[in-house]
């Protein structure tokens, strides 16, 4: 166990000390944030007769889906470098001369991109949080139970996610690659199948609408498959599972 | 750091029997036995595209053999490959590192994946290669030089046995090479056993103690730098005027099976195997000197590995 602790650790290391990954996850995940409050505020503070506070239940929703973009960009960004890292680098050769299992090498990325993007996710929540309470003026302010819900989907999103892009950037060796795949899944692929009315109940196979399930309703918003809880949770630990499981068999197997 | 050898020094570290890889129809490895003994520098031969590289990452775990056998430090491999790996340390290549991590951060990284108890030998592996001053330093900041004894520094974490360097003097300056050579050499002193891939013979030749020259896939002769360079026919190189003449009267003596020009005008006179290059060389000079020809220079020619390489890959190609 100490060694698995300590090889996260590393994995954590290699992740954090990118200046360029580290900052940009910074500005993604906590800066989206502030900007977005910081901006309705202003907008407030010059307009308060069209435009209410930066707080309360609506611009909470509102500031949790930009959260959400952001942050799964930043998800896609750090679980891609997770899972190519040591390939990329070349130093995966050096890795498994050592004798350590290669599922070993390949089951410590995820933890080690997870260490190092939830704290900034937390961050980023409790700011928004905080305005929606600290700046919620005369409008209703969600629940408790609602804020934690918001809290809870945008984690069960980004961790998937993360197994997403530590697969499958394992899974083709090239960070570059993965990061359009999925890019291009997220943002159109993904959103656009889920809405094809057309494919019936195997839309609920898409993790957008899975993802789009989990998501707490405010004002009413429909989502769009009808399909339970417990499906979209298993959707998404389906696609989750499968996609690490390709990157384990890539990295068990390549030549290193 | 002290070093525990498999019981007695003469046991060997590396054993290999038949093992061949193919990659599709081409034989990149094809059924070399090769046994390294413990507690030497030995060196491993071989033209560029020769299979050194391939028969190392099949004993590192990194390729999958076609068939044949291997043990490493009398293990089994690859059904015991992270037991005997423990007490292995490789460099592959070229050494890679994270170019955004420091040195030391990068050995924090391969000693975590060797077991917390290496952390302990960062500091004592920095230290043994020169690196103390510059562990905090990026590494994409490292010179090539840094980045070998960087690698060496990551294969003394696990305290190994072997040591398994694929040409860890590429790309290095004059003091480099020296300086690696002197680590090698204390490595074997130490009592490991150093497994050194190169094409550049002349530094095999002062650094090992053994050799194996490897071609187009196979082993072709494994030995001692003495007893390889020995398997040469007996060579007596002789200066004099009109060399010309001196050939022709040469070519007469039954005991020559050879003469050609050396660089600086001097003829290189092969003699049969199994002939005795001081008493020839007398009867030589006897018969030169009586037939007129000013001789200024005798001596039993030494055959270096390089020569002995060059004839043995050569004539491999020749038999094609």
């Amino acid at each position: 166990m100490t060694t698995l602790r300590d090889m996260v650790v590393a994995e954590l290391l290699k992740l954090r000390k990118r200046r360029g990954l580290f900052w940009w996850s910074v500005v993604l995940v906590v800066g989206s944030v502030i900007v977005i409050e910081v901006a309705v505020q202003i907008v407030h503070i010059f307009d308060s007769a069209d435009h209410g506070p930066a707080g309360g239940t609506p611009n909470f929703a509102g500031t949790m889906s930009g959260l959400s973009a952001f942050s799964g960009l930043t998800a896609v960004l750090i679980g891609t470098t997770a899972g190519s890292g040591d390939v990329s680098a070349g130093v995966f050769r050096d890795l498994v001369s050592t004798g350590r299992s290669r599922l070993a090498l390949f089951a410590v990325r995820l933890p080690g991109s997870i260490a190092m993007f939830v704290p900034l996710l937390v961050i980023a929540y409790l700011i928004a949080v905080s305005a929606c309470y600290g700046l919620a003026g005369n409008q209703a302010t969600p629940s408790a139970r609602l804020t934690i819900h918001f809290g809870v989907w945008l984690l069960i999103g980004r961790v998937f996610d993360l197994c997403l892009a530590v697969g499958l950037a394992a899974l083709i060796g090239a960070r570059g690659i993965a990061i359009g795949v999925l890019l291009a899944w997220q943002l159109a692929v993904g959103p656009i199948l889920a809405s094809i009315t057309f494919f019936g109940v195997f839309r609920e196979l898409v993790p957008a609408a899975a993802s789009d399930r989990l998501r707490p309703v405010v004002d009413n918003n429909a989502h769009l498959t009808p399909m339970s809880i417990a499906a979209a949770l298993l959707v998404l630990a389906v696609w989750a599972a499968a996609m690490l499981a390709a990157g384990a068999w890539r990295t068990a197997t390549q030549d290193a | 750091m002290g070093v525990t050898i498999p019981q007695g020094s003469a046991e060997a570290v590396i054993v290999t029997s038949g093992l061949t890889k193919q990659f599709g129809r081409r034989t990149a490895v094809a059924g070399v036995d090769l046994e390294v003994p413990a507690g030497t520098a030995f060196g491993f031969l071989g033209p560029n595209g020769a299979g050194k590289t391939t028969l190392i990452r099949m004993l590192l775990g990194l390729l999958r053999s076609t068939s044949g056998e291997m043990r490493l430090l009398g293990l089994e491999v690859p059904a015991l490959r992270a037991e005997a790996l423990q007490r292995v340390g490789a460099v592959v290549e070229e050494p890679r590192f994270h170019g955004h991590l420091t040195g030391r951060e990068n050995l924090r990284c391969a000693a975590a994946v060797r077991g917390h108890e290496t952390y302990a030998q960062i500091e004592p592996a920095l230290r043994r290669v020169g690196l103390t001053d510059r562990g905090d330093d990026r590494v994409k900041d490292y010179s090539m030089g840094m980045r070998q004894r960087l690698g060496l520094a990551r294969c003394l974490l696990s305290d190994p046995a072997l040591l398994i360097l694929d040409e860890p003097m590429n790309g290095l300056d004059p003091a480099g090479i020296l300086e690696t050579r002197r680590l090698i050499r204390e490595f074997v002193d130490e009592g490991r056993t150093v497994f050194l891939s190169s094409h550049l013979l002349d530094e095999v030749e002062r650094t090992c103690d053994q050799v194996a020259i490897i071609d187009r896939g196979q082993v072709v002769i494994q030995g001692t730098i003495a007893d390889i360079a020995a398997g040469h026919d007996p060579v007596v190189v002789i200066g004099c005027d009109r060399t010309e003449q001196a050939a022709e009267l040469l070519h007469g003596d039954s005991r020559v099976t050879e003469i050609a020009n050396g660089e600086t005008g001097e003829l290189r006179v092969r003699l049969a195997p199994n002939e005795h290059p001081g008493s020839v060389a007398a009867a030589l000079n006897r018969a030169l000197v009586e037939a007129g020809f000013a001789v200024n220079r005798l001596e039993p020619s030494r055959v270096s590995l390089e020569e002995r390489f060059l004839e043995i890959t050569s004539r491999l190609g020749d038999e094609e």
